[in-house]
C-alpha cells in the first residue's frame, strides 16, 4: 500500500553521526540539556517497558542500540532504525520533511538531580515535577549520559509507565550491523496546511502536519517532554488492528484505547471524519487533550441517509 | 460519705478521663478531674473500667512485620506470577519497581521469561503449570489484563486485511496500517528530545 | 552544608512498617489486608517521596497510611470477601509459649473481634493511641479532625469496647 505523494529513489543513508567516543558529562543545568546529551550517547542493551492504564497492563523487551541520535530496535521480523526524523523497518521507511522547533512547557520544574547508583553505574536521577506531584524521574548514567530508565506518573502519582535497561553496554564498539546501506525507498511525509485541529491542546503546541500516511494527515504536538499526533483520515476507520483495546469513558464521551508498553493509542470518530491518536503522554494529560480536540459524534442522520443510498 | 449531687456536664464529659490515662489533659483540666475522682463513684468506677480495657489493648501482642513486605526482599514465585499476570496490582507496581533497582533478580526475571517463552514455542507441548503454586483467589484481587511482548517476537505490526469497521456497516472503512501511523509518528518524535523510551512494536496475537 | 536528609523507602519500611502493619492488622482483623496497606502505604510513600518537604514526616506517613486503608476499605466494600478459617488468624501472631499464655491468646482473640465491631472512627482512634501509641495531637493531624473530637472518639471507643467484651453479642 503506498504511503504518501512522494516517493524517492533508493538513497544511500548516511550512517549519520556515529558517534562513538564517551561524552564527557558536562554540568547540565536544565533538564533540556540532560536529555541533549542522553540523545548524543552510545550505549547498547535490552530496555523493558511496562505501561498500565485501567487494570490494563502490558510489558515488552527489547534490544537496542543507540549512537549519535539513532536507535536500532531489534524485532523478530528485522531490524528499526529511528533517528534524526526518519523510521527504517522491515516494512518500509518514512522521513519527515522539516520541522519546527519547541520548547519545555512551563509547567514542569525539575528538582535537584541526586546522585544515585543504577545497574552498578554512577547515575544521577533526575525528578520532573509538574505542581505538587512527581510527573516523572529519570536516571541518567554519569559516565556516558545514556538514560538508564524513567518512570511516569499519572496525574494521581500512580505509576503508569516504567522502563529500564535490563543490561547496559556502554559505548560499543559494533554499531548498526545492519545498516541500510543504498538499498531501501523511503515514503516522505511532506508538510501540510490541511490540518483543522487546534493549535494547541492542554499545554501541547501543535509543532508540525504532514501527509501521510496514505490520505490521512498528521498533526503533532508536544510539550517538550511528552509528544503525540493526531491523524486525520476522512471516513470511517476499520478498528481491527486495535483489537487489543478497549471502549474507554474520556470526559463523558466514549473512545477506542488501547495501550502498548511504550505509547498508548486513541481511536474515534466526530462527523465524517476519523481520528487516530499516539502518544507516550499520561492518562491524565491524554484526557485533557482529548477534551479540546473534536468530540467523537455520529454523522447527522442526513448524511447517514445520504451515505447509505448513495455508498 | 454522702454522695454530692454533680451537674449534669460533668459526669456527661467523661472523656477527660481517657485523656487523663494517657497523659493528655489539657492545662488546669487535672486540679478539676483529682476533685471530681475523689467525690464521684460513677466516674470511680468507670475510670477504672477505661483503666483496664487501656491496659488490655497496649499489651496486644505487637505482630512482626512479615520480611517480604520490604521493598529489599527479593520477590521469588512473584516473578512467575508477574509473567502470568497473576500479581495484584499493587504487589505488581512492587515487584517491578524492585525489578528496576535489583540487579539479580533482573537477570532472574529474564531467564524465567526465556524459559517460558522457549517451552511455549515448542510445537504439541502443553504449557506447564505454574511453576510455584497458584496464589489464594483471595489474594489476586485486582487481576489485570497481561500481554507480554517479548523480544523474540517484537516485530512490526503486519498491515491489515481490509475489514468492515466498527463504526457501522455500510459505510466504507479506511483500511488502517499502524505500523505506518507508529513509524510516522515515531519519525517526528525522534527530533524531540525525549526519554529513551524505545517505542517497542507491537506483535499481534500475543495474549499469554 | 547540612542536608535534610530524606529516607529512601526501604528506611521507612524498616523504621515505620511494623507499626503500619500493626495498625492495620487491629482495625481489619486479617493479616493479607494489613500487609496489603503496607505495600499500598510504602508504595504512596515511594511516590511521594520526592514531592516531599521536609516537615513533620510522622504526620505525613500517618496521614498517607489512613487514607490508604480507607481507599482499602472502599474496595473491600465493593467486593465480599471470605473470612479468614480461625486458625488462620493466629498465624500472624508472635508465637507464645504455652499453659497460662493460651488465656492470654483467647482474650486477644476476643479483643481483636470486638475491636472489629466498633465503628470505624473509634478503631481508628483507639487503634492509633493504644496499638501504634501516637499523641492526641499526632492522631488530630492523621485522622484530619480537632484534639477534641480525637479525644472524645478515644475514649468512648475504650467505653465501647468494654462493654462488648462485658456483655458478648
Amino acid at each position: 500500500m503506498s504511503r504518501s505523494l512522494l516517493r524517492l529513489v533508493p538513497v544511500a543513508v548516511v550512517a549519520a553521526a556515529v558517534l562513538v567516543g564517551t561524552v564527557a558529562p558536562a554540568v547540565a543545568s536544565d533538564l533540556g540539556s540532560y536529555l541533549d546529551e542522553a540523545e548524543a550517547s552510545s550505549y547498547a542493551g535490552r530496555q523493558a517497558t511496562w505501561s498500565t492504564l485501567d487494570g490494563d497492563t502490558t510489558f515488552g523487551v527489547v534490544s537496542v542500540e543507540h549512537a549519535g541520535s539513532m536507535t536500532m530496535v531489534e524485532g523478530a521480523s528485522g531490524d528499526t532504525m529511528i533517528g534524526a526524523g526518519r523510521v527504517f523497518g522491515s516494512s518500509g521507511a518514512v522521513v519527515v520533511h522539516g520541522w519546527s522547533a519547541g520548547s519545555l512547557s512551563d509547567r514542569y520544574q525539575m528538582a535537584d538531580p541526586q546522585a544515585v547508583t543504577r545497574l552498578g553505574r554512577d547515575a544521577t536521577l533526575l525528578t520532573i515535577q509538574e505542581g505538587d506531584t512527581v510527573r516523572a524521574r529519570i536516571w541518567m548514567d554519569d559516565a556516558t549520559s545514556a538514560p538508564l530508565g524513567s518512570e511516569v506518573y499519572d496525574g494521581d502519582g500512580s505509576l503508569f509507565r516504567l522502563s529500564y535497561m535490563l543490561d547496559f553496554t556502554p559505548n560499543p564498539t559494533r554499531l548498526y550491523a545492519a545498516l541500510r546501506d543504498g538499498g531501501g525507498d523511503f515514503d516522505v511525509a511532506l508538510p501540510s496546511d490541511r490540518s483543522s485541529l487546534p493549535a494547541t491542546a492542554d499545554g501541547y503546541s501543535r509543532l508540525d502536519v504532514y501527509t501521510g500516511p496514505g490520505d490521512a494527515v498528521q498533526a503533532f504536538f508536544t510539550d517538550g517532554l511528552f509528544s503525540f499526533s493526531v491523524f486525520e483520515v476522512q471516513g470511517s476507520v476499520d478498528t481491527t488492528p486495535f483489537a487489543d483495546g478497549s471502549t474507554a469513558k474520556i470526559n463523558g464521551s466514549s473512545y477506542l484505547r488501547m495501550l502498548t508498553p511504550s505509547e498508548v493509542w486513541v481511536v474515534w470518530k466526530s462527523g465524517s471524519m476519523s481520528y487516530v491518536l499516539v502518544g507516550d503522554l499520561p492518562p491524565d494529560h491524554l484526557a485533557d487533550v482529548l477534551a479540546e480536540l473534536p468530540r467523537p459524534s455520529e454523522a447527522n442522520l442526513f448524511q447517514r441517509i445520504w451515505r447509505g443510498l448513495f455508498g | 460519705m454522702a454522695r454530692v449531687k454533680h451537674p449534669d456536664d460533668h459526669c456527661a464529659n467523661q472523656d477527660v478521663l481517657s485523656a487523663y490515662l494517657d497523659g493528655e489533659l489539657r492545662p488546669g483540666e487535672l486540679d478539676e478531674v483529682v476533685a471530681h475522682l475523689t467525690d464521684c463513684l460513677d466516674c470511680v468506677a468507670e475510670f477504672h473500667r477505661i483503666k483496664e480495657m487501656r491496659a488490655a489493648l497496649r499489651t496486644l501482642p505487637d505482630l512482626e512485620l512479615p520480611e517480604r513486605l520490604l521493598p529489599s526482599a527479593h520477590p521469588g514465585p512473584e516473578l512467575s506470577a508477574l509473567l502470568d499476570g497473576e500479581l495484584a496490582t499493587i504487589e505488581q507496581e512492587i515487584v517491578l519497581l524492585h525489578l528496576g533497582e535489583c540487579d539479580a533478580c533482573r537477570s532472574e526475571f529474564h531467564e524465567l521469561d526465556a524459559a517460558r517463552t522457549a517451552i511455549r514455542s515448542l510445537p504439541g507441548l502443553e504449557p506447564p503449570e505454574f511453576l510455584m503454586t497458584r496464589r489464594d483467589a483471595a489474594r489476586a484481587r485486582h487481576r489485570s489484563r497481561w500481554r507480554v511482548v517479548t523480544a523474540a517476537a517484537a516485530g512490526m505490526a503486519a498491515a491489515v486485511a481490509i475489514a468492515v469497521g466498527v463504526f457501522g456497516g455500510p459505510p466504507p472503512t479506511s483500511p488502517i496500517d499502524v505500523s505506518q501511523f507508529s513509524d510516522q509518528h515515531n519519525a517526528r518524535a525522534s527530533l524531540e528530545p525525549g526519554f529513551g523510551v524505545i517505542p517497542v512494536f507491537l506483535s499481534q496475537g500475543e495474549a499469554p | 552544608m547540612a542536608e535534610e536528609l530524606v529516607p529512601t523507602w526501604e528506611d521507612v519500611a524498616r523504621r515505620y512498617g511494623r507499626k503500619i502493619y500493626n495498625f492495620a492488622y487491629r482495625l481489619t482483623g486479617n493479616p493479607d489486608d494489613a500487609a496489603d496497606l503496607v505495600q499500598d502505604v510504602l508504595l504512596r510513600v515511594r511516590k511521594g517521596l520526592a514531592a516531599y518537604t521536609p516537615g513533620s514526616f510522622d504526620g505525613w506517613l500517618w496521614r498517607i497510611t489512613r487514607n490508604a486503608f480507607l481507599d482499602g476499605v472502599r474496595r473491600r466494600q465493593r467486593r465480599p470477601t471470605s473470612p479468614l478459617p480461625e486458625d488462620e488468624r493466629n498465624l500472624a501472631l508472635a508465637s507464645p509459649s504455652p499453659d497460662e499464655v493460651l488465656a492470654s491468646v483467647r482474650l486477644s482473640e476476643d479483643i481483636q473481634s470486638a475491636l472489629l465491631k466498633v465503628p470505624l472512627d473509634f478503631r481508628e482512634c483507639v487503634v492509633l493511641c493504644d496499638i501504634v501509641g501516637l499523641t492526641y495531637e499526632e492522631i488530630a493531624e492523621a485522622v484530619e479532625a480537632p484534639v477534641g473530637t480525637v479525644r472524645s472518639r478515644i475514649h468512648r471507643g475504650r467505653r465501647m469496647l468494654r462493654e462488648l467484651l462485658t456483655w458478648p453479642v
